[in-house]
């Protein structure tokens, strides 16, 4: 059989989805001569589902990949992930390490590079003390490389001064979750998709931003017929394809969760059987001090919550609030999902908390099909940020900087002077980069992220980044982004396969990505740069002794193993997730405590009745169900009691539309990585602003016409794209474009819980441009 | 040029048919309720187009992209 290109390249996506699905195909002789050399298993660099796929590898390329089928996406992919080869091979990949000198860009060796970043860190830590330096991290970073750089700032420096970018999208569900649980992350797990006869997704675009996911949730529709509840101000794929749509004016949904709750005491359509084992009640006093109340007193507040009163609130009709109620508490299984909509806010916490609310009080938890599940934006913000404590306030493993026992635990396990460990949370994402931009902080790190484009009310903090007198490194793929045009120094990263290490997804699953290619001209992992400057810079004040004793480590498996030990007496407890146990599973979920404990992990957890092996060691009395993350109140939830508050800067005469941003199917935050992929770029080539068509009218503008949005920090001028997506009064901008910074546009206030901003909620005004 | 593996779930016989016999749908292949086969796009918003007619065919399931190949 003749194979010529286009036949190969059809063959060869053929293949490898019948190997998907298990059929057998006889392959054509021609072909096999140019398939890939090999299959290498892996998971997907994009969003925070973890979808597990092969790379097909050709020589020293990435030529193809395929879905897994024996992970949890069941071998699905999106487009996106689909076209993941493309994004290695890219013209503006950085290739060596550049140092700007007198605005010019001139490259240099890695031993000068280094040299240069020792001598900058050291001198400001000599001269100002530790917290004269500081690390910015990210959740796509591998988790390895994420413990390294907390163990060096909060361990070996002994500074707080270290964030992530999870800061901004999962700062508010992390939170959400301590508050409510006592510990952070998911109780449930993606198989739950597979039980629940109700999904109520709230402030999330799952279509696009959670595409694999979301088909899963269709599938179930079609041979189940389960009903879908979407609440979001935009008529989004994900609200079109819902049973129950409430839309609602941005920042009023406390009052819809309240007024659900609601329905749900008026019609006694709680459950007092779970409440009365499993849920305590609380409030916080105005001067801030939290109190212990009934669920009488929890009755007695909902009550003013009518659905008449969240329907002049926030515009959503009243039946729908009654109608997702009933169907919320009443079905066999309901299933929670939410992301940036609700976690973007000021009131990001409390909106998680009242979700968590509605599950508690029907008993919709801790069973098959019954869980509040937030998604996660990137592929590592909850294994490589949340877990390993990368931010500020946080310690490994659900420890805090503020509670002197943790910090005592970690500097045992880290072996540092007892006291080492500062007590004070350090600075949030907008406090780190406000201290670096009034020269507090006088080096700083950035590894894995482009907050230059993702930082709110951009402008601000750009002109931070770029003072010439204070010295910031940038390590990063591609060169040059929005963040690294304002370095000082830029490193180039290893990306995705090109190094190994490993992913924590939404569901608390971990998973290894081992390296299949070399990385790309003189790029390095960060893995290997954090150790090595780690060194260096230790050595360089004076503490070569302890730069061996506190960085002993070969590989990342080296570094794996020691948080395995980190994790072992927490209730994250992932001691059986040996290296070798993730290179042969398809994923695992953490509590796994031993090496014999079954893949793959704990499905559920707080539940012994469904498999959580940590229930009887936290709470041994329990039967079932233990909220154990929370001792202080008897292993028992926390039903919060929330008045409903609206956003930092709602709509107002003078900027009389809400400006939200998100995110398009074809691209994924900063665009570094699918804009380099040309088919994702030809469909979705530039930004725009989505607005209504009787705004549209009102304003006298028509698809394609451009107009200035302006807001109280600054002006963009973008072309309508008129569509009845977001109601009226709402526009939405994809904040993906590197060529228009929308952010510059956004407001930086944030929620006093979790410090997440408000990316969400911006007032602005529109003029024809 | 990319070149999507693409699987479609149908529920009847008759589905399967007419989802086999699409001329853009290419090395096609059938095992049980699923045709596995080939489509040849440029972009995306092509590939959102034929997504929608497939899945507007009586008795089709779902249609999912399994892998990738491209052509550039």
């Amino acid at each position: 059989m003749k194979c010529d290109r286009r036949e190969f390249l059809k063959w060869s996506a053929l293949l490898s989805a019948a190997s998907v699905v298990g059929i057998d195909l006889e392959v054509p002789s021609a072909f096999s001569a140019e398939a890939p050399d090999k299959w290498v298993k892996s998971v997907c660099r994009y969003c925070g589902a973890g979808c597990g796929l092969y790379i097909g590898v050709k020589g020293d390329k990435v030529v193809a990949v395929k879905g897994d089928d024996k992970n949890w996406n069941r071998g699905y992919l999106c487009v996106k992930g689909s076209y993941l080869p493309k994004i290695l091979y890219a013209p503006d990949r950085l290739k060596y390490p550049m140092v700007k000198e007198k605005g010019q860009w001139k490259r240099i060796s890695w031993d000068e590079a280094m040299n240069l970043m020792v001598s900058k860190f050291s001198e400001a830590i000599k001269k100002y003390g530790p917290h004269a330096v500081g690390f910015y991290g990210s959740g796509q970073s591998y988790s390895e490389e994420s413990y390294l750089a907390n163990k060096l700032f909060k361990g070996a420096l002994g500074t707080n001064n270290i964030d992530g970018n999870p800061r901004l999208c999962m700062a508010s569900a992390a939170v959400g979750y301590v508050t409510s649980f006592g510990k952070d992350e998911p109780m449930g797990c993606y198989d739950d998709i597979y039980h629940a006869d109700c999904f109520f997704i709230i402030g999330s675009n799952m279509s696009e931003a959670h595409p694999v996911l979301f088909r899963l949730v269709m599938e179930q529709k079609k041979k189940r017929n389960v009903k879908i509840i979407v609440a979001d101000p935009r008529k989004t794929l994900t609200a079109r394809n819902a049973d129950l749509y409430l839309d609602f004016i941005p920042g009023t949904d406390l009052f819809i969760l309240n007024a659900m709750a609601h329905v749900i005491i008026k019609e006694k359509l709680y459950n007092k059987d779970f409440i009365d084992k499993h849920v305590v009640f609380k409030k916080a006093t105005p001067d801030g001090k939290i109190e212990k109340v009934s669920f009488e007193d929890y009755v007695k507040f909902i009550e003013e919550y009518t659905p008449e009163l969240a329907e002049r609130m926030s515009g959503c009709p009243k039946e729908k609030i009654i109608q997702a109620a009933r169907l919320f508490a009443t079905s066999k299984a309901t299933m929670s999902f939410w992301c940036m909509g609700i976690n973007q806010r000021t009131r990001g916490v409390w909106a998680n908390n009242l979700i968590h609310n509605l599950h508690l009080i029907t008993g919709q938890i801790c069973r098959p099909g019954a869980t509040p599940f937030s998604l996660t934006g990137q592929p590592n913000a909850c294994g490589g940020v949340r877990d390993t404590g990368l931010l500020s306030h946080l310690l490994p493993y659900g420890r805090l900087v503020a509670n002197e026992k943790d910090r005592e635990e970690m500097e045992k396990f880290w072996g540092l002077p007892r006291g080492w460990i500062h007590p004070k949370p350090g600075p949030t994402a907008v406090e780190l980069f406000t201290k670096f931009a009034n020269g507090e902080i006088k080096c700083l790190w950035v590894v894995c992220t482009n907050p230059g484009q993702s930082l709110p009310n951009l402008e601000k903090y750009r002109k931070g980044m770029a003072r010439e007198d204070t010295f910031l490194v940038v390590s990063e793929a591609y060169f040059p982004t929005r963040t690294s045009e304002l370095a000082d120094l830029v490193l180039p990263a290893a990306l995705w396969c090109e190094k190994d290490g490993t992913y924590g997804q939404s569901e608390r699953r971990y998973q290894y990505l081992p390296q299949v290619v070399k990385p790309i001209g003189e790029a390095k992992s960060d893995f290997e740069v954090i150790l090595t400057f780690a060194r260096k810079l230790l050595t360089a004040l004076g503490r070569a002794e302890e730069a061996k004793k506190l960085f002993p480590y070969k590989t990342t498996e080296d570094v794996w193993n020691e948080m395995r030990a980190c994790s072992r007496n927490t209730p994250y407890n992932f001691w059986g997730m040996t290296r070798q146990r993730l290179i042969k599973e398809h994923g695992m979920l953490w509590p796994v405590p031993d090496e014999k404990y079954p893949a793959p992990g704990t499905l559920r957890r707080y539940t012994a009745k469904y498999g959580d092996p940590l229930v009887k060691k936290y709470d041994p009395k329990a039967t079932d169900i233990s909220f154990y993350g929370n001792p202080a109140d008897g292993n028992r939830a926390i039903v919060w009691l929330r008045p409903a508050v609206g956003p930092a800067e709602p709509a107002d005469n003078n900027y009389p539309f809400v400006l939200t941003t998100g995110r398009l199917i074809e691209h994924w935050h900063t665009g570094t990585m699918t804009m380099k992929v040309p088919e994702l770029m030809r469909a979705a080539p530039n930004a725009f602003v989505e607005m209504h068509p009787d705004d549209a009218k009102k304003l006298g503008v028509k698809t394609g016409d451009k107009v200035r949005l302006i807001s109280r920090r600054g002006s963009i001028v973008l072309p309508v794209k008129v569509v009845p997506i977001p109601r009226p009064g709402v526009v939405f901008v994809p904040w993906h474009y590197p060529d228009k910074l929308i952010n510059t546009l956004v407001t930086d206030a944030f929620d006093a819980l979790s410090k997440q901003p408000e990316f969400k909620i911006s007032a602005v005004r529109i003029e024809k441009a | 040029m990319f070149y999507l593996g693409v699987q479609v779930e149908v529920e009847t016989k008759e589905a399967g048919d007419e989802v086999a016999s699409l001329p853009f749908f290419s090395l096609t292949r059938r095992k049980d309720n699923i045709i596995l086969g080939v489509i040849e796009i440029k972009d995306l918003t092509e590939w959102r187009s034929i997504e929608s007619f497939i899945e507007s065919i009586p008795g089709v399931v779902s249609v999912t992209i399994l892998s990738s190949v491209s052509g550039e």
